[in-house]
């Protein structure tokens, strides 16, 4: 269990209801005290927590400190019996921050722990449909069972509507750090509301640098691998994930959706031991643009062959395994031209020309 | 000073005491931590130790100084603190002797074998004693630490209240009655250790199956304070097979020890919130925290979260069993 979310203790629990557009009042209603929670409670919602934050994780960090969200926090954390009042203001914060259209929902504020290290929860949970059966007796004598529509559930078994920020203890003058999960957000990004107005947070990692760093990753494991035809194989479905119109890229769904099973774990752990991304990140590929043009495969007695990753998909270009180590590539094509390609020598900073 | 250049004074008596009573609340903590210490050697290695510790009462200190005529007390009493540590199997008692020193290294001052009697043709006190220094607390204090198996801790404290602190003085015979039990008690851990040795044989000569899935029941054991279901577990271990590079299958045993020897902290308070004994333990969700597999299982995460997902695909097993234990362990389960 080296994922440090499992390391994440729920203390005390206070919660609010935040009004949404639907509910035709913009009343907040607040608790006076701490919510009790029975036998089971806090472990169930604990474990759905270290779930998403499992999944999901963005680490963010506080802009322009200090913001009103993280000094109630700071509060929190350095006043004792100030959970109450300081989640209160938070609350009331949330309900004013959010744009009209977002719906309403509960919003926890707990004490807890990550790691050891002291931590402010902030959840948002949105109510959710279910329906409830209980067997019921007629005036008759017959049984049957009473079906009960509930609106107001939350957290249910495969719930995607919350967002969670946890955010942890740091000097006075340190901005606060932590992590942020928002299941609701188009893909997996995070609604700006939630993590700029409400937060006064922003994400600590750029998008282009994760999503170079997950390419720079990926492509290095896959060239690593002894397959020529599936090294061929995975450029292409990294390539075609690039180049694709989806905005996120999730690790763990790519290594499923394209490559051999056996090969998934030893991926994950590659990004894992590099720093990548594990996690699903917006993707923006700016900073490996020109690299997405073409696939390129040097030969071990320098040939090389460039080409568009869509001639590889066509068939034009078919690079297949032999029984020992080599590979044969065979493209079927027009020759258009070929010609004499030059060394292009280009001064070094100590004066030698190099290639 | 008294007359007699070698015996402390009255003066120098009621210092001895008075220092101790009012040291002896760190000696109780000094003891406790090397208590932990000691119990966390022996889990790791798989031994079977009971602890436990305590400071010397301080009528116990005073009587002890003026009993042995002590000429330092405070440096002859050498039990201010001290940690009783009593196992099943006399091997055990030099095998976690060897691992305290190993383990504390300078800070084992002494170690005394009591079991060697001097004399082939006398019976005495058996155990071993390791004198050490205390880490962590507020001061670094002496601890003796007492190893015994179960029999010699029974012969000890009957004996010492038979022979050594006797209301009235004991006949000979009487005496000699109660010395030769010491036969009983070595008889006992001899045969104790024969059949020992002879069970690890058998388990040794087991399938990979079986021995995974009995050092998973031990550790589940001392984690979760509930047996397993066998049947079940071999289910189990049989769909986890599959996650196993052929290389890490003979290792499966290492693998799993160490897993849980270096995250025992978080397994114990994650079975103790999702565990049988647990507020949930009644949800049949939770049904994998109430099987000793479960170590394996998020040790496999760990190690190989989409074969995990695969093989429990292919089980037909429900999914939700996997996801809850996955869930409250924070591990991010791929889409199945």
């Amino acid at each position: 269990m080296a994922n440090r979310f499992a390391g994440l203790n729920i203390g005390d629990v206070v919660l609010h209801q935040v009004p949404g557009r639907a509910s035709g009042t913009d009343q907040v209603v607040l608790s006076d005290v701490a919510t009790s929670l029975l036998s089971g409670q806090r472990e169930y919602i604990q474990q759905r927590i270290r779930g998403a934050l499992a999944r999901y994780a963005r680490p963010i960090v506080e802009i322009d400190a200090p913001q009103y969200v993280p000094d109630r926090i700071r509060s929190v954390l350095s006043v004792p019996g100030a959970l109450v009042s300081e989640s209160r203001a938070i609350a009331t914060h949330l309900s004013s921050a959010q744009p009209a259209i977002s719906p309403g929902g509960i919003v926890v504020v707990a004490r807890c722990s990550l790691a050891g290290v002291p931590a402010v929860l902030i959840a948002k949970l949105e109510h959710e449909l279910g329906v409830r059966a209980q067997q019921t007796e007629l005036a008759n004598g017959s049984r049957t069972f009473d079906v009960q529509l509930l609106n107001d559930l939350l957290f249910t078994g495969s719930s995607k509507v919350f967002k969670v920020a946890v955010m942890m203890a740091a000097d006075s003058d340190t901005p606060l750090v932590g992590h942020l999960v928002d299941t609701q957000a188009a893909g997996y990004g995070v609604a700006q509301y939630f993590v700029s107005e409400f937060l006064g947070c922003g994400l600590t990692q750029r998008a282009d640098r994760l999503t170079e760093m997950f390419f720079d990753n990926a492509e290095k494991w896959l060239n690593r691998q002894a397959d020529p035809e599936k090294r061929g194989r995975y450029q292409l479905a990294l390539m075609s994930e690039m180049l694709s119109n989806v905005t996120e890229i999730a690790p763990d769904a790519f290594a499923s959706r394209y490559l051999d099973f056996e090969d998934r774990d030893s991926f994950g752990s590659a990004l894992a031991s590099n720093g990548a991304p594990e996690v699903p990140f917006t993707k923006d590929t700016t900073l490996i643009q020109s690299r997405l043009g073409q696939v390129r495969v040097d030969t071990a007695s320098g040939v090389l062959l460039a080409a568009p990753k869509e001639r590889f998909e066509d068939g034009t270009v078919v690079v297949r395994r032999l029984d020992d180590e080599r590979a044969e590539i065979v493209v079927t094509d027009e020759i258009a031209q070929m010609s004499g390609r030059r060394k292009r020598l280009r001064a070094a900073d100590d004066g030698a020309d190099v290639w | 000073m008294s007359g007699d250049p070698g015996i402390p004074s009255e003066f120098e008596l009621s210092a001895a005491v008075a220092r101790f009573a009012e040291a002896r609340s760190r000696y109780a903590q000094a003891a406790e931590l090397v208590r932990r210490e000691i119990q966390s050697i022996a889990d790791g290695a798989r031994i079977r130790a009971r602890t436990s510790c305590r400071a010397k009462d301080v009528r116990s200190f005073h009587k002890k100084i003026i009993e042995k005529g002590y000429r330092d007390p405070w440096v002859d009493v050498t039990d201010k603190a001290g940690v009783r540590v009593i196992l099943d199997v006399a091997g055990d008692v030099d095998r976690l002797a060897v691992l305290i020193q190993a383990a504390l290294g300078d800070r084992v001052l002494r170690l005394e074998d009591k079991r060697m009697p001097g004399s082939p043709d006398r019976l005495a006190y058996s155990g071993v004693h390791v004198q050490a220094i205390s880490d962590g607390g507020p001061e670094a204090l002496e601890v003796e630490v007492q190893l015994r198996t179960g029999a010699q801790d029974l012969w000890s404290v009957v004996s010492h209240r038979l022979l050594y602190k006797p209301v009235v003085e004991m006949p000979a015979a009487a005496q000699h009655a109660a010395y030769r039990l010491v036969t009983l008690v070595e008889l006992f851990d001899e045969e104790v250790e024969r059949i020992s040795v002879l069970a690890e044989e058998l388990v040794q000569r087991l399938p990979v199956e079986e021995r995974l899935l009995e050092v998973a029941e031990g550790h589940y054991l001392e984690l979760a304070h509930s047996p397993s279901n066998r049947a079940i577990g071999q289910r189990l271990v049989g769909v986890l097979r599959a996650t196993y590079e052929d290389h890490e299958w003979s290792s499966s045993i290492e693998l799993l020890e160490a897993f849980v020897n270096a995250e025992r902290s978080r397994l114990t308070r994650l079975f103790s919130e999702y565990g049988p004994h647990g507020p949930l333990g009644y949800v049949p969700d939770y049904l994998l925290f109430g099987q000793a597999e479960s170590l394996v299982i998020l040790e496999r995460l760990e190690a190989r979260r989409h074969a995990v997902v695969g093989a429990w695909r292919g089980s037909g097993l429900p999914h939700t069993y996997l996801a809850t234990l996955a869930e409250a362990a924070g591990v991010a389960l791929p889409d199945p």
